[in-house]
Formats: structure tokens, C-alpha cells, sequence
């Protein structure tokens, strides 16, 4: 799933994108808090990262404007300020939770997987379904009790499968995705991600959905 | 009721007053009273002495009676002893009839006296008024003389009747003072009581105030209170704003310390474990980028350290034109390029002033008026001197609209440009350097919607008088 991260400072937000990638996101940077506004009403994300100290005012509006939107996708707070109220006023206007700069990775790392796990319902980072064991921290994948190595693309896309099974993924959700909005959608490269995951896991496991998308199927062979 | 209070004051000085003016009102009444009794009385021993020479006159008694014809005269009762009104009205008389006494003499023999005008005085044979003291009771005697029969008839009254009724009337006076005193003085309490309430209302609202909780005091108090809700209203807005300025200074501070060493950490931890050429590269390069800010930043915060303790500077003349030359070469080649510099420089103008201060002024009012101009823009820099001050002049076309109350705030920075590698800290320092030289530093925007900056220094040496 997507991260969509909303920070000002171009080195900052750099090496934020480095570490959300490695971490199998696909982070989609925005810089100002009307950009930000826009792409958090227009698309969804598994998780919004958002600096409070934005340019362009006041990132806790933005804030309100999505909550009050309805939406629920977990916002998790960047800030440079340690005093109490600013955490509060933050946490109060709809944050899930915030990290103080400077940020250590393995924190910020540990709270989004708890964000997301609590999101998505779940007690752990591990993934089961279809006979395909998922592991969310350390990639790790098994199928069928047998180990199976996994590109950084093909994780993407299975743990997005795993998260929506028996659900129809279009072709294009699936490139924004792996490939975000600068990606390059005239290549065929997400056939070639579910061919290999095919071939990987089994060929029954991920359907084709003809002239729709992709489904993973948790009773087939039946 | 603390002592030192106006209620307290209040009450204290309206309850001395209204005692005061209302002994005073019964004094008066007393004296009053006591000289319209003596007029009264002395007339009713006239009266009686003349009434009873006529009798005498009219009916002489008999020239035998070898004693003097005693009167009765009706129980005479004690002084300052209470009877009623029925009491004092007798069916024979009034109590006090009794104590109006007298004797009437023909030639030298007493023919006559009334019962208690035993103890009588020698009278005074002299026509008119006497006081005569006898056995210590002070009387007041009339003395008529008819003539025709050689007849002197003297009435006598004692002095301290005339008192006890005075007293008597002064006593009804104190008495319902003493009375009202304490049903008044109580009313009196709940008055200044409720006029005092808008008082305590204010002291209550001042006092429930916290730095959370400054909003202005709005109640309907009386046109005295009023000026004073003003002043402490207006006291309220400047401390929220001093507030409201440290809560954004804290806050722009932990921004601009706290980004680079975020970048400097996040960078290094993804070094750790990055194995992408290209990873490596781009991390190394953040951060060294970021060192780069934050020994920047740290430079700056350290000149405004020193200039915050810096009380005096070396000043000396000196000449305008080469400093701003100077300050130009600093600039980077980048900015430089960036827009056309347009120089009317009068290259007579001299500035008082420490030539590196004062050079370290241009170079950041320059940098900032090519780094927020237009690309290709025209930046003008205009000089001048007139009489001991010396004017700077330096107008860009802007890219961007500053909020020119906070400029020169620390850590300020124009929201389209907190990615500029400036920290918000260089307007403050100049603001600083212009204030140590007693100088004058302004920003107007202009037409060509970019900034004017003013700079006003001092030609020349406080008391010396220019050439």
C-alpha cells in the first residue's frame, strides 16, 4: 500500500522515501498542505505521514479537514516541538500519533507497522491466507510450509493481494502502487510481477480478471 | 474586612461623619433649647412678681397680722425624679409650680411668702434679675418694687429646674441618634457593599487569570471601573502577544535546530544499511548537506550571541561606496547572476560605524534582495547623505510577499522559501547590527511588488559637526 508523506524539507523527506521503500511503500511526497489535502481526498493511502512545522500553515487544519471528511486512513505526526500541548492539540485534532526530530528509524518504522496493524485489524505483522504465510516486518514469505524468496515489487504486491483476497485489483491500482504516480505505465512490468509471483507461489493463487485485474483466491483448487 | 480596605474607610469615616454632624445638631438643640427656658422662666417670674404686687396692691392684708401669711405650695418632688405626664399635671397645680418661690415685704416686714421660700435668699432689694447662690443651690430672683404701697415682691426660681429640662430635651434628641446609629451604619454596610461589587467582580477576574486563559475581561462595570478594565484588557493583549511570540519563537527554533539533525540521523541510519551505490551516494550527500545547515545555523545563532553582548563597537568613518563593493564581491556567483544590479551610488557617503558589522549588514540585505527577487529582476541600490545621516536604499522586484511585521524576527522565513538554506536568523542579526550603530532599518513594499529596505546610519560621530 501507499504512504503518502507531507514534508517540506527536501533532505528530510529524501531519506524518509529511502526508508519507505526499503520497508516495501510506496511513499507519494507531498510538500505543501494543500497538495497534501488534495491527494488525501482524491486517492487512498495505507497511512499519511505529515510534518507539522508545513509551510504553507497549518498542517493540524488539514488534519481536522480529513477527519471531518470522513476519512480514517491513520495520520501519524511529525513534529520538532516537545511540549506537551503540542502533542495534545495534534492528538486531539485527529492524529493517531506522533515522533519528535530528530526521528529515529526504528522507531518510525515500528509505529507505522503498529498503525497499520491496528487499521487493518490485526494482532501481528504476519499475514496468512491461501496457504501463504506473510511476514509484514521482515518480508519473510512461505508457502506451504516452504520458504520463498521475494523481490521488494513482488512483496508490494502480494501483501496487497493478502490485504483485499477475493477482491478484484485493477491494473492501474496495481502500478500506482509499485510504481507511484511518477511511475512508467506503458511497460508490462506488472505482468511480469504476477507471472513471477505465479511461479513462486501457484498458478491458481492469482487470477486474471479478464479486461479487469487480478484476484487472489483463498479457496482454489476446489 | 482587612483595615486597610475603602470599605472599611468608607464605613469608618460615614459612620464618624453622621455621629459628628448629629452630636453636634443635639448640642445645638440643647443650647437652644436651655436659652429659650431661661427666656421662658424669667418672664413667668416677672409675670408672677407683678401679679402678685397687684393682688397686694388690690387687696392689702391686714395690717394686724403680726406674721406672714404663709402659701402652700403642692409637694415639691425630688430632681431628676421619672413621673408621668398624668403626675405632672396635679389637680392642684404642676410640679414644677412648686419650685417657683416667693416673698412679698412691705416697708421692712415680710407680709408674705410661699411655703418653699424658707430656704429663700436674702433678696436683693434692686429692681431686675439676680443669680444668688445660697447653701450651694444657684437661684434666679426677680426683684419688683410698687411704689405707691412700699411694696417689694420677689420671686425666686432654682437654677437646676431649668437644667433638668433642658436635659430633658437633649436627651429626646440623643436618643433616637443613638437608636438609628446601628440600623443606619448596618444599611450603610450593605450600600458600600453593593457599590463596591463591580470592584471585586474585577479583582476576581483578574485574579482566575492564567497564561492559558488571558482573554480580555469584558464586564459591565460602572464609568469609574471602566478605565481600569481598559489598562488591564490592554495588558492582557500584550502579554498574549509577547506569549503568542515566544510559544512561535520555541516553536520556529525547534524547527530549524531539529530538521537538520533529523536529516543527519535519518540519513546516517539508512547508510547503515544501505547497499544501492546510489543509496550510499544520496545519503552521504544529505548528509553533508545537512552538516552544512547546521554548522550554518549554529555560526548564526553564535554571531547573535555575541552581538547580544556586544555593548560596544569600534566606529570609525567610513566610506560607503567601497564597503558596498565589497559586500557584493561576497555574494555567491549564483546570486550575483541572478538579477541585474542597478548601483546610484553617491560616492561621497560616509557612514560612523565598524566597517566588518557594517559590511556583514549589506551582504545579507543584498543576498536576501537577490534571493527573493524575480530571476532576471532588477535590484536597485541607492546611496545618499544629507546632513549627519547617510540613507541605503536597496528595492527588488519580489518573487514573494514577506510579512514585513516579521521580518527580522528570529527564525523567521517566507513559507514559499523554508527550503533556501537560510535558517531566518540573518534579518535579526542586521536588525541587531543597525540597533548598536543607532541606526534605522525599514521595509515598505513597492510597485513592482517587491521590497523597499531603508538602511539610515550616521555619518558621522555623535557631536561632531559635519563638514
Amino acid at each position: 500500500m501507499r504512504i503518502l508523506l507531507v514534508e517540506d524539507d527536501e533532505l528530510l523527506a529524501k531519506g524518509m522515501i529511502t526508508r519507505l521503500k526499503r520497508m516495501g511503500y510506496q511513499p507519494e511526497l507531498c510538500t505543501t498542505g494543500s497538495q497534501a489535502l488534495l491527494a488525501a481526498q482524491g486517492s487512498s493511502f495505507e497511512l499519511m505521514i505529515l510534518d507539522l512545522g508545513l509551510p504553507d500553515g497549518f498542517a493540524l487544519d488539514i488534519i481536522r479537514q480529513l477527519r471531518h471528511g470522513g476519512v480514517t486512513m491513520p495520520i501519524l505526526v511529525l513534529t520538532a516541538q516537545s511540549q506537551l500541548e503540542t502533542k495534545l492539540t495534534a492528538l486531539n485534532s485527529g492524529a493517531d500519533d506522533y515522533l519528535v526530530k530528530p526521528i529515529d528509524v526504528l522507531e518510525l518504522e515500528a509505529r507505522i507497522r503498529v498503525l497499520c496493524r491496528r487499521q487493518q485489524q490485526r494482532t501481528d505483522d504476519n499475514l496468512q491466507l491461501a496457504g501463504i504465510s506473510l511476514n509484514l516486518q521482515n518480508h519473510h514469505c512461505q508457502f506451504q510450509q516452504q520458504d520463498v524468496n521475494l523481490t521488494l515489487r513482488e512483496f508490494m504486491l502480494l501483501k496487497e493481494f493478502m490485504l483485499k483476497p477475493d477482491r478484484i485489483l485493477s491494473r492501474q491500482q496495481l502500478e500506482e502502487l509499485s510504481y507511484g504516480w511518477d511511475g512508467d505505465n506503458e511497460s508490462n512490468a506488472i505482468e511480469v510481477h504476477i507471472h513471477n509471483l505465479r511461479k513462486k507461489l501457484s498458478a491458481d493463487v492469482i487470477k486474471t480478471v479478464r479486461g479487469v485485474g487480478y484476484m487472489l483466491v483463498t479457496q482454489y483448487g476446489h | 474586612m482587612a483595615i486597610n480596605s475603602i470599605k472599611f474607610y468608607l464605613l469608618l469615616g460615614i459612620n464618624l461623619l453622621m455621629l459628628g454632624t448629629l452630636s453636634l445638631n443635639a448640642w445645638i438643640s440643647y443650647h437652644d433649647a436651655l436659652h429659650e427656658l431661661d427666656e421662658i422662666y424669667d418672664a413667668e417670674l416677672a409675670r408672677s412678681a407683678k401679679l402678685i404686687s397687684l393682688l397686694l396692691s388690690s387687696n392689702p392684708l391686714p395690717q394686724t397680722n403680726t406674721e406672714p401669711l404663709v402659701i402652700a405650695v403642692p409637694h415639691i418632688t425630688e430632681m431628676g425624679e421619672a413621673l408621668s405626664a398624668q403626675q405632672e399635671r396635679l389637680l392642684d397645680g404642676h410640679k414644677y409650680e412648686g419650685k417657683i418661690a416667693f416673698q412679698a415685704q412691705q416697708g421692712d416686714k415680710l407680709i408674705m411668702l410661699s411655703e418653699n421660700a424658707l430656704q429663700f435668699p436674702t433678696p436683693k432689694r434692686e429692681a431686675g434679675y439676680h443669680e444668688i447662690t445660697e447653701h450651694g443651690t444657684l437661684w434666679v430672683t426677680f426683684s419688683y418694687f410698687v411704689p405707691e404701697h412700699n411694696l417689694w415682691v420677689f420671686t425666686a426660681q432654682r437654677e437646676d429646674i431649668r437644667e433638668e429640662l433642658g436635659a430633658h430635651i437633649a436627651q429626646a434628641q440623643v436618643r433616637p441618634i443613638l437608636f438609628m446609629m446601628l440600623p443606619l451604619s448596618l444599611l450603610i454596610y450593605l450600600v458600600i457593599k453593593l457599590v463596591l461589587r463591580p470592584l471585586n467582580q474585577l479583582q476576581q477576574q483578574v485574579a482566575n487569570k492564567t497564561p492559558e486563559q488571558l482573554h480580555e475581561i469584558q464586564l459591565a462595570l460602572p464609568s469609574e471601573l471602566q478605565p481600569i478594565q481598559g489598562a488591564i484588557n490592554s495588558l492582557l493583549q500584550r502579554i498574549r502577544r509577547y506569549l503568542q511570540q515566544e510559544k512561535r519563537f520555541v516553536a520556529d527554533a525547534s524547527h530549524e535546530l531539529r530538521t537538520p539533525l533529523s536529516i543527519l540521523q535519518l540519513h546516517a541510519q539508512n547508510l547503515s544499511s544501505a547497499k544501492d551505490p546510489v543509496e550510499i551516494a544520496e545519503a552521504i550527500n544529505a548528509i553533508t548537506e545537512g552538516s552544512k545547515r547546521m554548522s550554518h545555523l549554529v555560526d548564526q545563532l553564535l554571531s547573535i550571541a555575541r552581538l547580544d553582548h556586544l555593548r560596544q563597537i569600534n566606529c570609525a568613518i567610513v566610506a560607503l561606496t567601497p564597503l558596498l563593493h565589497q559586500s557584493l564581491s561576497q555574494l555567491p556567483i549564483k546570486l550575483l547572476d541572478k538579477v541585474n544590479w542597478q548601483l546610484e551610488l553617491d560616492n561621497s557617503c560616509e557612514v560612523y560605524g565598524d566597517s566588518t558589522l557594517l559590511q556583514s549588514v549589506l551582504r545579507n540585505v543584498l543576498d536576501n534582495a537577490a534571493k527573493y527577487s524575480v530571476t532576471d529582476g532588477v535590484v536597485q541600490v541607492t546611496t545618499q547623505q544629507n546632513a549627519e545621516i547617510t540613507t541605503i536604499r536597496i528595492s527588488n522586484g519580489g518573487a514573494v510577499e514577506p510579512d514585513i511585521s516579521r521580518l527580522g524576527d528570529r527564525f523567521y522565513r517566507h513559507q514559499q522559501h523554508q527550503n533556501s538554506d537560510g535558517a531566518g536568523l540573518g534579518l535579526s542579526i542586521v536588525k541587531h547590527i543597525v540597533a548598536l550603530h543607532h541606526g534605522q532599518l525599514s521595509f515598505k513594499r513597492n510597485s513592482a511588488g517587491g521590497l523597499d529596505v531603508t538602511l539610515t546610519l550616521p555619518a558621522a560621530a555623535p557631536g561632531e559637526n559635519h563638514r
